[in-house]
């Protein structure tokens, strides 16, 4: 995950949106947190 | 810093009965705001779409949602990526984003594009014309909207619609007005319209492509004067966690 939205985020985007499409909210959080520590 | 959104395209959950569904809903918008995501956006369709079992299963209209999850969220972002021009007359949609507004204080986007899902056009009764008089009309409603959240009594006669001295009160709380996103990867007609109505848009595909996507729309910027800075980039994907 960490290579594939690294190589997204030096395109140069304003903002990278994702659907986690069967993700409980636990889930949610976890993916919003990862994202932005490691990117935010 | 890029910033991330969170999109819930999927109302199908296990154990969850349809009367705790929004629950269940406003939970994950409440668990991406808390985790630091700056956006949730919710497609606008009135079917689930095939990848996600289609028709049979649940879909919730979109700005019905969206004014629920304003009421429960206090820092995100809202809006629909995207809601088709067929689907609404272009000044009814921009009061129902005017209101968005005002119920989320000021977080309301407006996404917006030419349409694509013919069978549920066929099946809801809504009309499905070619895409090059989608895009004409996309270019009529983006213009509409734009003028019901900046002007006091707008008025427009185009060849798809027609609006006369629309007042839109309340106004939006955003001082210009919701941001209005054009959803799309056309490079002739769609990110030419970006380029000269949109504050965002949503391209999709792998970096390569959105590398060129950009310099499309940068090129289309410098033909009509705007300021490629002034337009948010966006793309959506999927994401899935392994423990």
């Amino acid at each position: 995950m960490i290579d594939q939205v690294d190589a997204l985020v030096d395109t140069g985007l304003d903002e990278l949106i994702f659907n986690l499409p069967f993700a409980d909210p636990a889930t949610v959080r976890r993916a919003g947190e990862l994202l932005v520590a490691r990117f935010g | 810093m890029t910033k991330f959104g969170l999109q819930i395209p999927n109302f199908t959950f296990a154990d969850v009965p349809d009367r705790e569904m929004f629950e269940h809903v406003a939970d994950l918008a409440v668990a991406g705001e808390q985790a630091g995501f700056d956006s949730v956006w919710v497609m606008d369709h009135f079917w689930q779409l095939p990848p996600l079992g289609g028709p049979s299963q649940p879909m919730l209209e979109a700005y019905t949602l969206l004014g629920g999850l304003a009421a429960r969220t206090r820092r995100v972002k809202l809006g629909t990526l995207v809601t088709g021009v067929t689907y609404r007359n272009p000044a009814l949609l921009a009061k129902m984003v005017t209101t968005l507004d005002i119920v989320s204080s000021g977080r309301a986007m407006l996404g917006l594009g030419a349409a694509w899902y013919e069978e549920e056009h066929d099946a809801f009764g809504f009309d499905f014309p070619s895409a090059g008089k989608r895009l004409d009309r996309l270019e009529e409603a983006l213009q509409i909207c734009r003028a019901m959240f900046t002007e006091e009594a707008p008025s427009f006669a185009g060849k798809h619609y027609r609006i006369e001295k629309a007042l839109n009160i309340p106004r939006p709380v955003q001082p210009n007005g919701p941001r209005i996103m054009v959803g799309g990867s056309g490079e002739k007609r769609t990110l030419r319209l970006v380029a000269q109505y949109a504050d965002m848009c949503n391209i999709n595909g792998s970096p390569d492509t959105i590398r060129h996507l950009l310099e499309v729309l940068h090129g289309h910027c410098a033909e009509v004067g705007r300021d490629p800075s002034e337009i948010t980039t966006t793309r959506l994907g999927s994401l899935f966690l392994t423990s």
